[in-house]
């Protein structure tokens, strides 16, 4: 019998998860069926590494953990992008994220990063999908708000020590470039409106959503360019003047005049518990 | 009582993993359960909500850290910044034990997100001891390896099941988590005796039990955890508390959860056993 250093035996069985499903473990899932046969290096490794059971030969049994490893990171990206699974429709949804399983084996130790490269991917899909800019944002999006769970908090500031106190954005806080109505077709994705038209994507315009947290739970909402601005300003210069002399000096619609306008945003803000020391 | 150094000398009794269904029902009601599980990884996080639920359980219960993704047996080591979210999370928690499983999961920074079995051989022992021990000065708190379910066995092989996690936890000095459903999906599976695997074990080390359900196919069965657990799981249960005496024990259910009073009510079983237990030669 074949005794294969560990290092080496744990390359091949890993290395044979990877493959597509086929067959009736395939039908199991959302996956369009396309019947498919296991690869012929997956019964000979079987066959190299493992034993037969009473019941089950070494194929069937390395086959137990194929599926579960596909059973389960399927399962974990359907959760955690329905709005993207919502825009494509199930049988473009499901081809895209077994190409992107396919691509991108799993590289963090938790599932909950597993689609961090799902928008990158889609930039870069070989097969053309349907709606793919807007497809790319909404991926960028949905990550966003798995992470905005996760991210760090930092302690609220006081109002008035806004003008004298060094100035933090919260970490959860992120600001999503889009080219496309991501917020709004997210917030359609989760009503189940259906989705008759989509607006052209902008794809020289830069679109700012901003995801966050909100009551414990992830959220988002577009944030028009000055209001970016200034957030930005802030995050960079952690002084409330520094920021201002920095965004006056922009060719953006923001000038002394829009003081109660950046007062409300402020406002906002603090409501928000975006303005941290 | 198996309190031991492995599991800080602990008299907790039967607990319960914690899952997000009924986290809220926890927090505002707090309810009489001795202590909670939590699966370490769901809580490596910066912040947010899923720290601050945490908080507010630990006012109240004993919480007990279960690790997923330590994968004590990789040859490449183990993770240095999962050890030190695995530690910040300790100091949080002040579980008095930790645990993880005797398995691997990564190679070459790959993930299967997976408890894959390891083969029984000099080298995985070595592989396995040598990493828990890391783990254990790093993390400077007492671990127990648990033993997982498994459908696989490799030619490669040198010895059961239970002399690999006997050996292992020896030579590391740790622990053990003995999941008594585990024994019974692998014995069930590989076609050996389940008995015969609790017989030979160091009980002496044992740290806590888990019992849980699993899902009966026609020619194996999957660890599932969701179903109650079975009579031949119980019998099992029954004998590891005869061998090691009353043990903390934790009921898993993580798929089909039901509403929390029935979850209490199927751990709540386990404590049937305890009263014969506590007569045996190993007990207090």
């Amino acid at each position: 019998m074949p005794n294969e250093p560990l290092l080496e035996l744990q390359r091949q069985f890993l290395g044979e998860l990877f493959h597509p499903l086929w067959g009736e473990s395939r039908r199991k899932t959302a996956l369009p069926d396309e019947g498919g046969k296991p690869p012929a290096c997956f019964a000979a490794t079987a066959k190299r590494l493992l034993t037969p059971s009473p019941t089950l030969i070494p194929e069937e049994r390395l086959e137990l953990y194929h599926r579960q490893y596909w059973f389960r990171l399927l399962d974990s990206l359907a959760e955690d992008f329905p709005a993207l699974r919502w825009l494509l429709g199930d049988e473009a949804f499901w081809r895209l994220i077994e190409d992107y399983l396919v691509a991108h084996p799993p590289t963090s130790f938790t599932l909950r990063h597993l689609g961090g490269d799902l928008a990158d991917h889609i930039a870069r899909h070989a097969t053309p999908l349907p709606h793919a800019i807007h497809a790319e944002d909404l991926a960028r999006v949905e990550y966003a708000l798995c992470l905005a769970l996760e991210l760090g908090d930092r302690p609220a500031l006081a109002p008035e020590k806004l003008a004298t106190d060094h100035l933090e954005l919260p970490p959860y806080l992120q600001f999503i470039a889009v080219r496309t109505p991501a917020e709004i077709l997210h917030a359609r994705a989760l009503r189940g409106v259906v989705c008759h038209h989509l607006p052209a994507p902008k794809p020289n315009a830069s679109r700012i959503v901003a995801v966050y947290r909100q009551h414990e739970e992830a959220t988002l909402r577009r944030v028009p360019a000055p209001e970016h601005a200034l957030l930005a300003a802030i995050d960079r210069t952690h002084s409330l003047e520094a920021a201002m002399d920095h965004v006056l000096s922009l060719p953006i619609a923001l000038r002394p005049k829009d003081q109660p306008k950046i007062q409300a945003w402020f406002c906002r803000w603090f409501e928000l518990g975006w303005i941290c020391s | 009582m198996a309190s031991n150094r492995f599991n800080a000398f602990s008299k907790l009794g039967i607990g319960l993993g914690l899952r997000s269904p009924h986290i809220h029902y926890v927090m505002n009601q707090r309810p009489p359960v001795d202590w909670f599980e939590i699966i370490s990884e769901n809580y490596l996080v910066d912040g947010g909500p899923v720290l601050r639920r945490l908080d507010r359980i630990l006012e109240t219960y004993p919480v007990i850290q279960h690790g997923v993704g330590l994968y004590v047996g990789s040859p490449q080591g183990l993770d240095g910044q999962h050890l030190a979210r695995l530690k910040r999370l300790l100091a949080r928690t002040r579980s008095p034990w930790l645990s993880d499983h005797l398995c691997w999961g990564a190679v070459d920074g790959r993930y299967s997100h997976d408890l894959l079995p390891l083969p029984y051989t000099r080298e995985a022992v070595e592989v396995a001891s040598r990493n828990l021990r890391q783990a254990q000065a790093t993390l400077e708190t007492p671990i127990a390896v648990e033993n997982v379910s498994s459908y696989a066995e490799f030619h490669a092989s040198t010895m059961t099941e239970w002399q690999f996690l006997s050996e292992v936890a020896e030579r590391a000095d740790v622990g053990i988590l003995l999941d008594v459903n585990n024994i019974y999906v692998s014995a069930v599976n590989h076609g050996f005796d389940p008995f015969t695997y609790l017989e030979n074990l160091p009980h002496e080390r044992v740290a806590q039990i888990h019992v849980a359900g699993h899902a009966r196919f026609d020619r194996f069965i999957i660890d599932t955890h969701d179903h109650p657990v079975c009579d031949e799981v119980w019998r099992l249960y029954a004998r590891a508390l005869e061998l090691c005496g009353p043990t903390p024990t934790l009921l898993e259910w993580d798929a089909h959860i039901p509403t929390f009073d029935d979850v209490v009510a199927e751990a709540m079983k386990a404590k049937a056993f305890w009263p014969a237990a506590g007569k045996c030669a190993h007990a207090e």
